[in-house]
């Protein structure tokens, strides 16, 4: 259990706030529309929009703005990198630092910028999708956004029992390492070893009891969901209706409004 | 080895919204040699309790003193006192990894600095130890083998370390009657023979009373009870308290003490012990049970 205690990233968090209760398969159409109308921000004004507009969600969702922050911060590096990227590789514009050959251009600094804060956007509206929808309501969305490619032979059921299952079992396996761990460690089983081919040769212990155990698992689930009648997505009835409101044609039409805005602002 | 466990107290996931006292203040002194059961219900502390014994856990204030290494909240570099404690945990096949059932008894002596040979000659010194006494076993896969072979296995994998202290976690659990029988009496024989300290953690009353010699009861992270079994199951009714039972075997002399007089002692353990106590007291007539008619 410890070892997923300090990956809060994108975990569903439980409230009841105008964002929780959209129906998940719009929450997940805003991220997916969301990720594609970024790129027509090209300007200040544009990039200050669309700001506004993430913060206005956070503010709906009444989630702390520091946990959300917070789950920003294994991202950082990414973010760092990218950033310290462009500044050296983009050409136009001013000069404004030059050393050695290594040279800053203005155009470099503003697509720097520009595109930090497009990760950053992108990073906290994607994981205001998993703050806000549980596990369920998440697969529930997938799968009935994925059902019309059922002619094309997407296996959209099971694709979404597939991941429900893994999402399920995420704090078993945990449980399951921390405890073969332990068992290996009672025998002189040194995880921590300086020595880096020991250390990958020290894990042999923990995959191997691991892995067997995982597909003794998925086995006796088979079989217990077989023995309960379950034949795959055929015919298959749910006992939560996803339900398309109000508050969810209100946001896709603002989806559509603020790429509609954007394209505008990009001719200013 | 003497354990001493002074004013010991284990929070998990300390600072976090998960946190939980599993252990509050315990305080203990155990001698060489003795046999100790820990008894409680689910999540009264038990497992944590003996995790700290090898340094596992590390307390999270308080120390325990093992022989003499010392063990407090501070501690580092526990990996030589678990060679001396031997941890064998609740369901042990599913540590078992090793092509070949020697190789996986190997696995200890040989993290513990031990040469090939010498690791072999452990493992299979351990293996006879624990029954295993067929060498055409050793060179299988131990998925291959049954349940019960597979238990003793990875029970061997812990001894051919050669701990002088040894702790067990429902060491029988999931086994057949028979079966666990048999690993029980054979750890309690081995107990005697090699001088260990041992630990027995386990949910069963009967096999609590049967093989240890001493008794903690734990409750909500805390020693409510702790005294030999003859003493402990004597007072049904404080035991009762905790949400604990007596053994099925005490059940039944107090309900048979209803009906004779004198009572029988709430202290005998063993089917056959209350047999003959039970045979003792036909040849008098006086002691017969009422309503019993002329037999």
């Amino acid at each position: 259990m410890n070892l997923l205690q300090n990956i809060p990233i994108g975990q569903y968090v439980p409230g009841d706030s105008l964002i929780h209760r959209l129906d998940p398969r719009s929450k997940i159409l805003f991220v997916l529309w969301f990720v594609m109308i970024v790129f027509l921000a090209d300007r200040m004004i544009s990039y200050s929009l669309l700001i506004l507009f993430v913060l206005l969600v956070v503010k709906l969702s009444r989630l702390p703005f520091g946990y959300i922050m917070r789950g920003l911060k294994p991202l950082l590096w990414i973010i760092l990198l990218t950033m310290f990227l462009h500044i050296f590789t983009t050409e136009g514009g001013a000069i404004l630092w030059e050393w050695k050959g290594i040279t800053i251009h203005e155009a470099g600094v503003i697509q720097a910028v520009f595109l930090s804060i497009r990760l950053t956007l992108l990073i906290v509206l994607a994981s205001l999708l998993t703050l806000t929808t549980s596990p369920i309501d998440m697969t529930d969305g997938i799968e009935k956004l994925l059902s019309p490619f059922q002619k094309w032979g997407v296996p959209a059921h099971e694709l979404a029992m597939m991941m429900s299952i893994s999402i399920r079992f995420i704090p078993t396996l945990a449980e399951e390492t921390d405890k073969i761990m332990k068992a290996q460690m009672a025998r002189g089983a040194d995880f921590d070893s300086k020595n880096l081919i020991r250390r990958i040769k020290s894990f042999v212990p923990l995959l191997v009891p691991l892995f067997i155990s995982t597909f003794r698992r998925a086995e006796e689930l088979a079989l217990a969901m077989e023995a309960r009648g379950y034949r795959g997505g055929e015919g298959r009835s749910k006992r939560r209706q996803l339900r398309f409101g109000r508050a969810d044609m209100v946001s896709m039409v603002t989806a559509l409004a603020l790429a509609v805005v954007l394209l505008l602002m990009r001719d200013i | 080895m003497e354990i001493v466990v002074e004013h010991v107290s284990h929070v998990y996931g300390k600072g976090t919204p998960y946190e939980k006292k599993a252990l509050d203040d315990i305080s203990l002194n155990l001698s060489s040699g003795q046999y100790t059961g820990i008894i409680g219900k689910t999540g009264s502390g038990k497992s944590t309790l003996v995790q700290l014994l090898n340094g596992l856990l590390k307390p999270t204030s308080g120390r325990i003193r093992v022989g003499d290494t010392e063990i407090n909240p501070d501690s580092r570099g526990l990996r030589e006192l678990r060679k001396k404690v031997g941890m064998v945990f609740q369901y042990p096949e599913n540590q078992l990894f090793e092509e070949t059932v020697l190789k996986d008894v190997m696995y200890g002596p040989l993290n513990f600095g031990a040469s090939k040979e010498e690791a072999e000659q452990k493992a299979r010194e351990a293996l006879e130890l624990v029954g295993l006494k067929q060498p055409e076993l050793y060179n299988r896969s131990p998925y291959a083998l049954s349940g019960g072979q597979m238990r003793r296995v990875a029970l061997a994998g812990v001894l051919a370390m050669e701990p002088d202290v040894l702790i067990l976690d429902e060491p029988a659990a999931g086994l057949d009657p028979r079966g666990k029988k048999n690993i029980l009496n054979m750890i309690a024989d081995r107990h005697r023979q090699k001088q260990w300290t041992t630990f027995l953690v386990t949910h069963n009353m009967e096999d609590a009373a049967r093989y240890a010699d001493w008794l903690i009861v734990l409750d909500q992270g805390k020693i409510v009870m702790e005294g030999t079994p003859e003493a402990l199951f004597s007072q049904p009714d404080l035991l009762r308290q905790t949400g604990l039972e007596v053994p099925e075997i005490t059940r039944f002399i107090e309900k048979l003490n209803r009906k004779i007089s004198p009572p029988l002692p709430l202290t005998i353990f063993d089917p056959e012990e209350l047999a003959t106590e039970l045979f003792k007291r036909k040849r008098t007539p006086s002691d017969r049970i009422p309503g019993e008619g002329e037999a």
